[in-house]
């Protein structure tokens, strides 16, 4: 043991500060998005996406070690994503090259084949294809705008029986969410009643609910 | 090691804070002795090889620990009940994991070619796991998956995002809104430590979050847990919490110590408001030494929700010869409350991380394990036949569904994983779980024969067939048992035609209902429950996952994609400007808390509802500390 590794290790914050003494202003305004308005982090941009091809099945072992070198590649904070497909022999990765314009952790591809090596498994840099891989569009946009792949009917229905009443079915929940809504506004509105310090708080003038004719006649129908 | 499962508290404890428990430390000591002494292939095996005085070690073992303590060729003979896929605790490797009876206990056995065996109690009742797998079925998963693999699955648990490969919907969704905390839990690893990247989405990103939950398909997200660190830190929760409401989310809980409710009076009121429906709030016992966390705020939290008029889901983390005594003491405490506390949903230990084998099977508890001591400490007022694992309510769910042709929530979750039952205090102080006068095991073959029969009818059809059933629902309703405030037939009468599900509501004012969620860790670990799962975290990355992927596996999922989310240092130098780490963090004052009149009040008189002899309560002085001082 050398005389740095018993100095007590860094804080992450520490070594972060560190890492990012030369961030400025317009680094940090470039991990944002902006949509409607709005401004979303989004930690990378243009980063990369590796497949390799054409690997030899039996370093990969079988299923399950193929499925453990998949979370062996996914430990490194470099790689976004990595799927490792035994059935086709293939690997595909997502990682942060080092020119990425970022201020994440970056690994580079020989660094990525050198792993591969460590771990028993030998790509081959003819049967690989590394490209720019669009973070926002291909991975950040679809997770939060994922499109149906199938769909199930209610349980007793067939799907042809549901298609039939999916019209119905989707103008039963407009009409359901606004009820809802309603419920909750009346909710809101009569427990700032029971709580006039809030309604004042919030600036809300709570006044007395007019009352129907019915209702004045004969009092107000009592709550359950 | 690591331990994970309470409210806010997924907890941890380092292998260096460990270190500072004596008690540990010994059996750390021991168990190295004994690795030499008769060598075991790694730390993680249990399995002891045969030895000349094997026979008398073994019977020296505790009753409830010999499970672990048989050679591999005993193990081997054990009845198989099914098999499974499951992880190495060591290394990750995906191995046959092997379910079978050892006596009363189920167990899982697993062989790593590189690590060895693990053997782990994964269910403490052979019977109860059997009567609970008789409910199971495979739900509906996402239409929609956020995320498309190449491998479709097949490397699960490491294709998470979720997969299309995953079998239930969204039951309830976790979002954290911060890692910062005011406690410093030595067993939890669900907060920023100091010096720790700091994850607190901005509001846009959190409504972001939730517009992405409530877009699944077939079944949005409905049910939200705002959780952290604790979420209470972040300057925006009430306004988090109305975007949640505006979103759609009916249900609307928060996952809390309900330590800055206690402090700040004002903020109950204020996210009430708001919307939230529950407070999800850490209690892992009722004496001072269970639960050090909240004990001494527990009274003004409660004072501060009866203000407000928010109901409490009481959530303890149970490990066993650490808090397994005060089981019954905490439903009786919730009972006392139960005005305010609606639920209290035990969460027995998951061990998450490296651990001696000692310690892990001293401390070990499943959901059985848990039910068991309930019946002992409630003197068999709430008994192991009482409970029901939670799929059991798919068959009601799915009645309603066959009727109306209207999606339903599923609760399609492995039976191993959760278990509950309603418990009703009587007018006369007698306490009546709900098995007591609903014949539940008939009730729901009843209705799944009636959905079947409903298969290919018309809708008219299918009504004329759902009054035939209902006409006949009496048969499982006692009503000379049944406890006086309730009508059940007319209740239930009202959720399956009217499918008023207010009445639920109702139904709850008379009850506190008792749950159990066992997740998993690396030792328990079975894919056929992942991929069931129904407790999900919505990632700022608009991935979701299975609370069992992403708390099992934190530096793939939990921990690398907060981190990648988190706020860099120097941006958060500047926005935060006057913070710093130690003003976060709470200090309590001891002596003061316990001189208010509503920690008097709370711990001071109570009712036994558990007293001998059982027949409506005892009035019992300073309850909760005397009892286990």
């Amino acid at each position: 043991m050398d005389k740095s590794e018993k100095q007590p290790k860094m804080s992450e914050y520490q070594q972060d500060l560190i890492n990012n003494a030369n961030v400025n202003e317009e680094s940090i305004k470039k991990q944002y998005i902006e949509e409607n308005g709005n401004l979303y982090r989004v930690p990378y941009r243009t980063v990369a996406k590796v497949v390799f091809s054409n690997v030899d099945k039996s370093e990969f072992k079988d299923l399950e070690h193929a499925a453990r070198l998949q979370y062996r590649l996914m430990l490194n904070d470099a790689i976004l994503k990595a799927r490792v497909h035994y059935a086709r022999g293939n690997i595909i990765i997502i990682y942060n090259p080092p020119n990425a314009d970022n201020l994440k952790e970056k690994i580079s591809l020989d660094d990525i084949i050198k792993f591969l090596a460590s771990e028993g498994v030998h790509v081959s840099k003819d049967h690989m294809v590394n490209e720019d891989y669009d973070y926002y569009k291909n991975f950040y946009s679809y997770a939060f705008n994922s499109p149906s792949i199938r769909e199930h009917a209610p349980y007793g229905y067939t799907i042809q029986e549901w298609k039939k009443m999916k019209p119905e079915w989707e103008k039963k929940k407009a009409k359901y969410k606004k009820k809802n809504e309603e419920k909750f506004h009346q909710f809101q509105m009569d427990y700032l009643k029971e709580h006039p310090e809030l309604a004042k708080e919030y600036g809300i003038n709570i006044s007395e609910e007019k009352l129907t004719i019915v209702q004045k006649l004969f009092g107000k129908k009592k709550k359950q | 090691m690591d331990v994970l499962g309470s409210g806010d508290s997924i907890g941890e404890m380092s292998a260096q804070s460990a270190s500072e428990v004596s008690v540990q430390l010994d059996l750390e000591k021991t168990m190295e002795e004994e690795t030499v002494d008769q060598n075991l292939i790694s730390n993680i095996n249990n399995v002891r090889p045969e030895s000349a005085d094997s026979t008398d070690a073994q019977a020296k073992i505790d009753p409830i620990l010999a499970p672990y303590h048989r050679t591999i060729e005993e193990i081997e003979k054990m009845p198989i009940i099914e098999t499974t896929k499951t992880v190495c605790p060591e290394c990750k490797l995906i191995i046959d994991g092997t379910i079978y009876k050892d006596g009363d206990n189920v167990m899982i056995r697993k062989n790593c070619p590189e690590h060895g065996w693990t053997i782990e109690k994964y269910w403490e009742d052979y019977d109860m796991y059997m009567k609970m797998r008789r409910y199971n079925y495979y739900g509906r998963g996402f239409d929609n998956p956020n995320y498309i693999t190449e491998t479709k699955g097949a490397n699960c648990p490491f294709d998470c995002g979720m997969c299309e490969r995953h079998k239930s919907h969204t039951g309830l969704a976790n979002v954290v809104v911060t890692n910062r905390c005011h406690l410093s839990c030595w067993y939890c690893f669900f907060y920023a430590k100091e010096g720790e990247a700091i994850y607190e989405p901005s509001l846009p990103e959190i409504e972001k979050i939730f517009r992405n939950l409530r877009n699944q398909k077939p079944i949005p997200a409905n049910a939200i847990q705002i959780t952290g660190g604790e979420p209470t830190m972040h300057p925006h929760i009430v306004e988090i919490i109305s975007m949640a409401k505006k979103a759609g989310f009916d249900q609307i809980q928060l996952n809390t110590t309900g330590i800055n409710l206690a402090l700040n009076p004002d903020l109950g009121p204020k996210l009430r408001h708001a919307g939230v429906s529950t407070l999800y709030m850490s209690y892992d016992g009722v004496s001072k030494r269970a639960n050090p966390k909240n004990h001494w705020e527990i009274p003004a939290t409660l004072e501060a929700a009866r203000k407000a008029g928010i109901n409490i889901v009481l959530v303890p983390t149970v490990i066993r010869t650490v808090n397994d005594h005060e089981l019954g003491a905490m439903i009786n405490f919730a009972l006392n409350n139960s005005d305010i506390i609606r639920a209290v949903n035990f969460q027995p230990v998951s061990l998450v991380g490296r651990m001696p084998s000692r310690l892990r099977e001293k401390q070990r508890i499943s959901i059985p394990g848990a039910i068991k001591l309930i019946e002992q400490q409630t003197n068999g007022v709430v008994a192991k036949e009482d409970w029901f694992s939670v799929p059991y309510i798919g068959g009601i769910n799915k009645f309603i569904e066959a009727l109306t042709g209207e999606y339903k929530y599923d609760m399609s979750i492995h039976f191993a994983c959760g278990a509950g039952t309603y418990v009703f205090l009587d007018s006369d102080n007698k306490i009546i779980p709900i098995t007591r006068f609903v014949d539940a095991a008939g009730l729901i073959e009843h209705l799944q024969r009636t959905v079947d029969e409903m298969e290919g009818k018309n809708r008219m059809e299918r009504k004329l067939i759902a009054v035939k059933a209902l006409l006949g629902f009496n048969k499982f309703i006692d009503k000379s048992k049944q406890p006086k405030s309730v009508n059940f037939s007319k209740l239930l009468m009202s959720v399956l035609m009217k499918h008023d599900f207010a009445t639920i509501g109702k139904f709850q004012m008379k009850s506190v209902f008792l749950g159990m969620m066992h997740f998993q860790d690396e030792y328990t670990y079975d894919i056929h429950r992942v991929e069931k799962c129904d407790i999900h975290y919505a990632m700022p990355d608009g991935e979701v996952l299975p609370f069992c992927t992403f708390n099992v596996f934190p530096e793939v999922y939990r921990d690398k994609v907060q981190k990648q989310y988190s706020i860099p240092s120097k941006e958060w130098q500047q926005t935060h400007s006057d913070w710093s780490y130690a003003k976060d963090k709470y200090v309590r004052n001891i002596k003061q808390l316990e001189s208010t009149p509503e920690y008097r009040k709370t711990y001071g008189q109570m009712i036994d509802y558990f007293a001998l002899p059982v027949n409506g309560g005892k009035p019992v002085a300073n309850f909760a500390n005397e009892a286990f001082s």
